[in-house]
């Protein structure tokens, strides 16, 4: 059985009740979730969007949480999901509405970043994200700004150690000669 | 640019097993070694995927509003309450329409079966009308048997019919195919005064006889 750690006490807290138990786990990872869901989606609305959506799983599915695995990996697991969904959904909605992609993104007064420096690093890097295929683009995440094990990743992912280690390096390799491609 | 300068010498292939190396020893994991047993240009090489690695990483480091992460939790509760609502008026109009349903079955089972009762007792009452005469077919019998009770309580219509009878009779009698006795002979008299002989012979001749 796993070690007992401070978020089965505010998740047993929260399904007896407390409803601030739910606020301190809500606080705790919600900076987590938007940036992985931020760097999956590449703008800000999606991925505040995800930050709701995955909060209400949260709050809906926390009595379905059954203690075996650690709260952040199901947490994850559950971010993971909604932001490929989320994605699937978009890609569709673009398809039929045949919105441009660019109408959506940094450009938005709504975004969190507001130095112009900050926005630019982190155009370059979306847009290098986003050149990775969705489920690359997870695992490069999880492993390299997240700084998950592979054996945490996976857990949340449900695919071999082996097989994460070879996506990832394709994904770094990628990754890095697009910045080079960018650059020069 | 020093950072063009690493980036671009990274388009070329990337060394997987200096990668490796540089993944075994992931920052969080276990302590990164300053130096590695292995030839200097793998080090270098290691050296320049750290830095690399690192820019990346840079990338993401940017300042933000943090007035953004305070307001997560209100607006998840402000969301929340909504979902909580719509989901209550969803459930109403949902039972709602369950029970409406219902009700509108139960009235068209009951009228159905209503429909389908007095049909059946109007059927049933027809059946009855055929056997069972009703007061109104009283009423009809009654006058019928009064205007019949009035010819027959007719002088006149009783000559009529005597008369119409005879005629009958006696144009009856002038027939060949028939024999039309008209006498008041006691019959059961004559037939006790005659013998065997007599009696089959009358039977034989009634044989014959053609009755009407």
């Amino acid at each position: 059985m796993p070690e007992e750690n401070p978020d089965y006490d505010l998740v047993r807290r929260f399904l007896n009740g407390d409803e601030s138990s739910f606020n301190q786990l809500a606080r705790k990872y919600q900076a987590k979730i938007y940036w992985h869901a931020r760097r999956m989606t590449g703008n800000h609305l999606d991925a505040d969007e995800i930050v709701q959506e995955v909060l209400l799983v949260l709050f809906e599915k926390l009595k379905n949480f059954n203690f075996q695995s650690s709260l952040f990996t199901w947490i994850y697991r559950i971010t993971i999901t909604r932001s490929i969904n989320y994605i699937k959904r978009q890609k569709l909605r673009r398809f039929v509405s045949f919105d441009e992609e660019e109408n959506r993104g940094l450009s938005t007064d709504d975004d969190i970043v507001k130095n112009i420096e900050d926005k630019e690093k982190l155009k370059k890097l979306d847009s290098v994200l986003q050149k990775l295929p969705e489920k690359q683009r997870e695992i490069f995440l999880l492993r390299h700004f997240d700084e998950l094990s592979y054996e945490e990743i996976a857990q949340i992912t449900g695919k071999s150690v082996g097989g994460l280690k070879a996506n990832y390096f394709h994904a770094f390799e990628k990754v890095v000669n697009l910045m080079g491609n960018k650059n020069g | 640019m020093h950072l063009k300068k690493l980036l671009t010498l990274w388009v070329i292939k990337m060394d997987k097993k200096i990668f490796d190396i540089y993944d075994e020893h992931f920052p969080g994991e276990e302590n990164v070694p300053d130096k590695f047993a292995g030839p200097v240009e793998d080090q270098e090489k290691l050296d320049d995927l750290r830095k690399s690695a690192d820019v990346l990483k840079s990338l993401s480091s940017v300042s933000i509003d943090e007035k953004y992460f305070t307001n997560i939790l209100p607006r998840f509760r402000e969301n929340l309450e909504k979902k909580q609502r719509s989901f209550f008026y969803k459930k109403l109009i949902y039972s709602s329409s369950i029970a409406f349903s219902t009700l509108l079955l139960l009235v068209f089972s009951f009228q159905f079966m209503k429909t389908n009762f007095q049909s059946k007792v109007t059927q049933q009452n027809e059946t009855m009308e055929t056997v069972l005469p009703t007061a109104s077919q009283d009423i009809y019998i009654a006058s019928a048997d009064q205007f019949s009770d009035s010819i027959v309580n007719n002088s006149a219509v009783k000559q009529e019919i005597d008369k119409t009878l005879n005629q009958s009779l006696s144009a009856a009698s002038n027939s060949n195919d028939y024999i039309l006795i008209k006498n008041t002979m006691d019959y059961n008299n004559v037939l006790s005064q005659l013998d065997d002989d007599e009696l089959e012979k009358v039977y034989a001749q009634l044989q014959q006889t053609k009755i009407l």
